[in-house]
């Protein structure tokens, strides 16, 4: 990169195109195509472009001619390099908008995203005219993350696109956003953003600091590579960032001292830090009356509870407590538990498995083949398992609650870390009873307090305590008192 | 970052915490290596020992539960000098650990209970940490291991149906008491020392023989001296304040020798509160009882219409009746010389002196006693708009 980037272009059109053949050699999309023009069709010129990513159906040579001659000159056929180099070195007005460069690499860096580049026979710059813009998908209603109520505007590929929703909906001059490259082979355009006057400068400093350590080498496909690149505890279960693909969250997130970042090629916007209570609210949590989305958190907490807790709960409970479930409950589960050949923890090992299983197998398959898998799945998991006495009706019972409830949760990357949590809970209820599960909650609690996200304690605003963050957390009070505050920048 | 010997120091702390398993205290075991203890009898067996027979749960032996075997329960009988080898001996047939947590009733033979203590049969009870203290029980007319004999009609097992049984008798009818094993211990501790345990006895009607729970067993210092009669027992539970709900039959006549069928009014016991007031009167204690009890009709056959004067005078006969029962009730506790209702504790309580005085000869004290009733009734509801037998047509009265 080094050699070439303090190479500067050749006068002559012959070099130029070795050159290019030379760097971009069996890169079969590449397309090179020699013109002719001027009295007598005696001098020559080249545009460049990859087909498989720029426009090719704009002929910008021609267009160029075009507007010379409507300019200036009268025929086309009078055209000579030197009243184009006259032209575009003076900024004449163009139908089409083109950059003049003089250097290999930022020729190369145009050519690679897209741009048609023409050489000219005799003059030592290269025209590069902005492609049309590619197709990309349409703006929809994310999957991921639908709502009942409130905007449907999800993101799509298209980084500018992205920030442009984001820019319409926070109309400030606060709205920071900060473009960088990522280098290596992928040169991923990165955007960060922030409400200057919102976010905690601290935070700020050191989520730059650790940007830099994805700046130049890494090759980013997906906004989740940088995650992990900046996250405090990497090999932690819990999720440290919260990903949207709404652009309301975002935008909501900013306003509440959030940094977003975004990568070209990826709808995956990235809120930091993401703390615990932020990863259980969702953006329709303020589109609701204030009571029904109350009860929702509630019901997620409850959840985020039922999820951790209820295999193990349930082994813990049927193998040393006995005595804690009512007599009626019990004879059933008595009943439905004679005859099965494993004990609880194995039982409900197996039947978490096979659910995890099934899970995997709905995503990964395509959409019309993963139907005929949950239905054979629930088939198998459900009747099939406890007719053929691998399980009892109270554990498929347990697990199926125990996979709702982690479907309930509003980000996904949450769900799954709980799912992994209760594996190891479940030994420990099945070898200590309560006591065990009573010490799995001890090294939660002690993981997640000492757990940062960008250095803010992960269980912000409640240890520490913070009383005017807390009004939006386990509960959410109203709305005017939640806007009508100012803002402060945050001390976290 | 965490440190390397931060990590160590982790691993360690699981490591001690697991080795707690090594000790094996603790007492896992998988629900299908249990047998569940639904109900206990308690019996009289040859040469002196206890005859125990324990109800266990039986889970249907086909897999999915669909199918019911013809008996969700088995009774393991076993013989031994104390109970608690005779419990252990449980495990020589059942190859289960008998799981006590869930028992539902427990059964003991008027016989038995009569010869011992039931506080001290029972002690493994009261001292294991699996039973539960609020677990119920009986005192059988008979032998206790035939009531487990006997088919459920719903429950699952039989055990649970004496449960269900023994607490709606108490709370619907009035006609039996509710006592568990924490009551009898705290009845029998008490200075009167006591209890009321409900009386299961089998009752014939038109052929057929069904398990009824009603009256109760009177224990003296835990061993049982006489069973008081549903009817008596209902005034004593009046008396005492223990009662709940129930039926009071109010006889249109004063007439005892009257036709009763259909002659009679009948009223539902809604709440009933009894004040006892106990008064040295001289060598011997004057008692006096205040029934407050409010009531709905459920019956108005005697063919007034209920405008003031008759609701009055309805009130009149069902206060009647109700000091009537309690009369006849304190007359059979007096006679019997046994404290059921717990003046002996209120002695106790409030003059403390004359307690410790009389209480060598308490039996004898007690039925000197003289007593006076008084029942206020309040009639909440008619059950129609206008409070009139059903069997009237316009015009009548």
């Amino acid at each position: 990169m080094a050699a070439i980037a303090a190479e500067h272009l050749s006068k002559s059109l012959s070099a130029s195109l070795d050159r290019l053949r030379d760097v971009y050699r069996q890169c079969g999309d590449l397309e090179i195509k020699d013109w002719r023009y001027g009295p007598n069709l005696k001098h020559r010129a080249a545009s460049v472009y990859f087909k498989t990513i720029s426009d090719s159906s704009t002929n910008h040579m021609k267009s160029v001619l075009q507007d010379l001659s409507n300019h200036m000159i009268g025929p086309g056929l009078d055209v000579t390099p030197d009243m184009l180099r006259l032209f575009f070195g003076a900024h004449g007005v163009s139908a089409e908008s083109a950059s003049m460069e003089r250097e290999w690499s930022a020729v190369d860096r145009l050519l690679l995203q897209g741009y048609m580049v023409l050489l000219i026979d005799g003059w030592d710059r290269a025209l590069c005219f902005e492609p049309k813009k590619m197709e990309t998908r349409q703006v929809g209603e994310p999957e991921t993350e639908p709502v009942v109520q409130g905007p449907r505007e999800g993101t799509v590929e298209d980084l500018n696109k992205n920030i442009g929703m984001i820019r319409k909906r926070l109309q400030t001059p606060a709205l920071k956003f900060q473009f960088f490259r990522a280098g290596g082979h992928s040169n991923t355009r990165i955007a960060y953003g922030y409400l200057d006057d919102v976010v905690d400068p601290a935070v700020l400093t050191e989520f730059e600091r650790r940007l830099q350590r994805c700046k130049g080498k890494g090759d980013i496909i997906d906004t989740s590579y940088i995650e992990e690149v900046i996250e405090d505890r990497p090999l932690s279960p819990f999720p440290q960032f919260r990903y949207t693909e709404r652009t309301d969250t975002a935008a909501a997130a900013m306003i509440n001292g959030k940094i977003v970042l975004l990568v070209e090629g990826s709808g995956s916007i990235l809120i930091c830090p993401g703390l615990l209570f932020d990863l259980l609210q969702s953006s329709e949590d303020y589109y609701q009356r204030v009571l029904v989305s109350n009860f929702i958190r509630w019901l997620r907490l409850v959840a985020l509870m039922i999820a951790i807790s209820l295999p193990s709960l349930y082994i813990a409970i049927s193998t040393f407590h006995t005595e804690l479930i009512p007599t009626v409950l019990l004879l059933a589960i008595v009943d439905s538990r004679e005859g099965i050949p494993f004990g609880a923890f194995v039982e409900a090992v197996i039947m978490v498995f096979f659910f995890e299983l099934l899970k995997e197998a709905g995503i990964r398959l395509p959409r019309n083949v993963g139907s005929a898998v949950s239905i054979v799945g629930a088939l198998v998991i459900g009747e099939a398992a406890i007719n053929a006495g691998i399980a009892s009706p109270i554990m498929v019972v347990i697990v199926s609650l125990t996979g709702i409830a982690s479907f309930s949760l509003p980000q996904y990357n949450l769900s799954i870390a709980l799912r992994l949590i209760q594996f190891p809970l479940m030994a420990l209820s099945s070898l200590l009873g309560g006591f065990g599960i009573l010490l799995g909650y001890l090294f939660i609690w002690l993981h997640l307090v000492t757990l940062t996200s960008l250095g803010v304690p992960y269980l912000t605003p409640i240890a520490p305590w913070k009383a005017d963050q807390f009004r939006d957390t386990l509960i959410r009070t109203k709305l005017p008192a939640l806007i009508r505050r100012p803002r402060p920048r945050r001390s976290t | 970052m965490m440190s390397r010997y931060a990590i160590i120091g982790r691993l360690v702390l699981v490591a001690a915490l697991l080795s707690a398993l090594l000790a094996g205290c603790g007492d896992r075991a998988e629900i299908p290596q249990k047998g569940f203890v639904m109900g206990l009898a308690l019996d009289e067996a040859p040469e002196g020992r206890i005859g125990l027979t324990v109800q266990i749960f039986k889970p249907s032996q086909s897999i999915t539960g669909r199918s019911k075997p013809a008996k969700s329960y088995i009774n393991i009988h076993t013989d031994d000098e104390s109970v608690i080898e005779a419990v252990r001996d449980i495990t020589i047939h059942l190859g289960r650990k008998a799981q006590w947590s869930h028992m539902r009733i427990i059964l003991v033979s008027e016989q038995l209970a009569r010869k011992h203590s039931l506080m001290s049969l029972l002690d493994f009870l009261y001292r294991d940490h699996e039973p539960r203290l609020t677990t119920h029980m009986f005192v059988t007319k008979g032998e206790a291991a035939h009531y487990m004999d006997i088919a459920p009609y719903i429950e699952n097992s039989v055990s649970q149906q004496y449960f269900l049984s023994e607490q709606s008798s108490h709370e619907m009818t009035g006609k039996s008491v509710a006592a568990n094993l924490l009551q009898l211990a705290l009845q029998s501790r008490s200075p009167s020392a006591v209890a009321m345990i409900p009386y299961l006895y089998e009752q014939k009607t038109r052929g057929e023989t069904f398990p009824a729970a009603a009256g109760a067993a009177l224990l003296v210092d835990g061993r049982a001296k006489e069973i008081i009669p549903s009817k008596l027992l209902e005034g004593v539970q009046l008396l005492g304040n223990g009662y709940k709900n129930g039926i009071v039959e109010v006889p249109c006549s004063a007439d005892p020798n009257a036709e009763r069928a259909l002659y009679e009014d009948s009223v539902e016991m809604l709440s009933t509160k009894t004040a006892m007031r106990v008064q040295p009167a001289g060598d011997h204690l004057h008692l006096t009882f205040r029934l407050q009890a409010t009531t709905a009709l459920s019956e108005l056959v005697c063919g007034q219409s209920l405008n003031q004067k008759g609701e009055l005078e309805l009130r009149r006969r069902i206060e009647k009746k109700l000091e009537q029962m309690m009369s006849e009730s304190m007359e059979w506790l007096l006679q019997k010389q046994i404290d059921a209702i717990g003046v002996g504790n209120r002695l106790f309580e409030r003059q403390t002196k004359l307690w410790r005085q009389w209480k060598p000869d308490w039996p004898q004290q007690f039925a000197r006693s003289t007593y006076e009733v008084h029942a206020d009734v309040t009639i909440l509801t008619s059950g129609t708009n206008v409070g009139k037998p059903i069997d009237k047509r316009q015009g009548d009265s």
